[in-house]
């Protein structure tokens, strides 16, 4: 509708972001100019007790630090400048963040911290939950925190990293198999909700959306195409919020005892985890690229991809069932609703696969190599960035305080869907589709 | 003050045009034919017209392109809305409401 213009939308700001990103860097690769990325890239190395090594890895990491930070800086700020918000906090929030990142990824690279299996993504987690919960962030910071903006750009560049084969292979795999988790676990928390705890139909449905389809996404997307009082759109995010960040602790334990392997672990999260941003951290947590890519072509393209189709259907049955009408006398309900709920990140995440995928594919096998070395890895270790920016900005913005105070109905509803959507996530990831999840490369 | 975990913008979509009860396609077509187009597309535009006045009452935020009129409001819900328009004698397919919810705080 009017007044909804596409430049005011961070999806699309982290589809052209990402997309310039792969763009520039494979520019830069046939320009024989690769090195300016791959100095921008940095990945911190390993350290132990020494500080004179870390001292050594953090020196001689400062110009591609600096670099890194100058250019997201600069590509984000442009976006929030676009979106119509504050560039001189975004500003002071992003370099805040950016040495948090910087702090955490050290730490993450240090011997006897990984001996405690607490990798970055969990660090950063843990690190901004205690911060976030303990004191109170000043606004500018929290306008550096921007969630949503760093995870879709993450998924955007992840596109760059999975060939187009794959995503097709896996399509109907994964489609598959998130249908039947998500039809399932929809009808058992819409149902316990509506007949065992007698709550509001479209309170119900926008609860099971967060608990089936993709999270705070699905329930935002899900209570705006029903019409769900906002108070039931809070709760069912809170819910969604608390049981989302469990997992991320939760789901990558259970894999290491269950000693199941990377792909299905990561198909797992795919399927049972409630948030992208969430399931990326658990996924990561694995420390498997195997099992971040098994979660994507699960979570991006089994689930998310399905939202607006999800949304159309209750929408219909919001203003039909729910109000009591027939289709001839109902509103109408237009079949756009499936574009206008639909997440365009996704685009940016299937335009990236296809563009490197075909720039491999007319390369000799000589200059491919090289081209996966000097600008996939690069983009690769961008993504990482994006993506610890993410686990940070979930930690210092998930404060419990703040969530909706619900009751124990919408609690025992979701629950019950935890209950069912876990096990069975189990199941076809590591019974009937483990094949397939095992052969992801 | 705790900040709010969702906003909302609340749009009504009013179609400018509509299905006109007479075929010109026909070979008979006669002028009282026009009168009667004349008069529907009135009673339509009349009929829109009273549903922005609803809105301004509620205090909608009023524009338009070649097709349709929009009402665009933060404060007011999806379904009070409806119901409002509902009361004051408007019909379900007499418009099309969307929701939208966007998060509050920068929360994943």
């Amino acid at each position: 509708m009017n007044g909804n213009k596409w430049y005011k939308k961070e999806d699309y700001w982290a589809i052209l972001i990402g997309l310039g990103l792969i763009v520039l860097v494979t520019l830069a690769f046939f320009a024989g100019s690769a090195g300016i990325f791959k100095t921008m890239a940095v990945n911190i190395g390993g350290w132990s007790a020494d500080l004179s090594k870390l001292t050594a890895i953090l020196s001689g990491s400062s110009t591609g630090l600096i670099s890194l930070l100058v250019f997201f800086l600069i590509v984000y700020a442009v976006g929030v400048k676009v979106m119509g918000q504050s560039v001189p906090k975004f500003v002071g929030g992003f370099i805040a963040l950016f040495l948090f990142s910087v702090l955490i990824s050290t730490l993450g690279a240090n011997k006897y911290i990984k001996d405690w299996q607490l990798e970055t993504p969990v660090l950063a987690l843990l690190v901004g939950l205690i911060i976030g919960n303990t004191f109170k962030l000043p606004d500018w910071f929290h306008a550096g925190l921007r969630t949503e903006l760093y995870v879709k750009t993450g998924i955007v560049l992840m596109g760059a990293t999975l060939p187009f084969t794959l995503i097709l292979q896996a399509g109907p795999v994964a489609i598959l198999q998130a249908a039947i988790v998500s039809i399932i676990t929809f009808g058992a928390i819409y149902f316990s909700a509506t007949r065992l705890f007698k709550l509001d139909p479209r309170f119900g449905a926008t609860l099971a959306a967060g608990g089936s389809i993709c999270g705070v996404s699905a329930a935002i997307a899900i209570g705006g195409a029903c019409r769900a009082e906002k108070e039931h759109v809070s709760v069912s995010i809170s819910m969604v919020i608390i049981w989302a960040v469990a997992m991320i602790f939760l789901l990558p334990l259970w894999a290491k005892l269950l000693g199941l392997d990377p792909g299905p672990a990561g198909a797992w999260i795919g399927t049972s985890e409630f948030a992208d941003a969430a399931g990326f951290a658990a996924a990561e947590a694995i420390g498997d690229e195997r099992a971040v890519k098994a979660f994507t072509l699960m979570k991006v393209i089994g689930r998310d991809m399905f939202v607006g189709v999800w949304a159309l259907v209750v929408a219909v049955l919001s203003v039909t069932v729910w109000e009591n009408k027939t289709r001839a006398e109902a509103e109408k309900i237009d079949v756009a609703e499936i574009w206008r709920r639909f997440p365009k990140f996704i685009l940016g995440f299937f335009a990236a696969s296809v563009l490197v995928s075909f720039v491999i594919a007319s390369l000799d096998a000589k200059t491919a190599a090289q081209f996966s070395k000097d600008a996939i890895g690069p983009l690769k270790t961008f993504r990482g960035w994006a993506f610890t920016w993410t686990f940070l900005s979930i930690g210092f913005t998930t404060r419990f305080r703040e969530l909706s105070s619900f009751g124990w109905r919408p609690l025992a509803a979701f629950a019950v869907g935890v209950a069912i959507n876990v096990p069975l996530g189990y199941l076809l990831s590591n019974l009937v589709f483990v094949e397939y999840w095992l052969g992801i490369k | 003050m705790q900040k709010p975990i969702v906003n909302h913008v609340t749009r009504v979509r009013l179609a400018l045009t509509a299905s006109l009860p007479i075929d010109f396609t026909g070979e008979k077509i006669q002028a009282h034919h026009l009168r009667e187009t004349g008069n529907f597309v009135k009673e339509h535009y009349d009929k829109i017209a009273a549903i922005m006045d609803v809105l301004a009452e509620l205090e909608f935020r009023l524009s338009a392109d070649e097709s349709y009129i929009y009402g665009e409001s933060a404060t007011v819900g999806a379904r009070e809305a409806k119901e409002y328009l509902l009361a004051k004698g408007f019909h379900d397919r007499d418009f099309q409401i969307n929701l939208e919810y966007t998060r509050g705080w920068g929360m994943m």
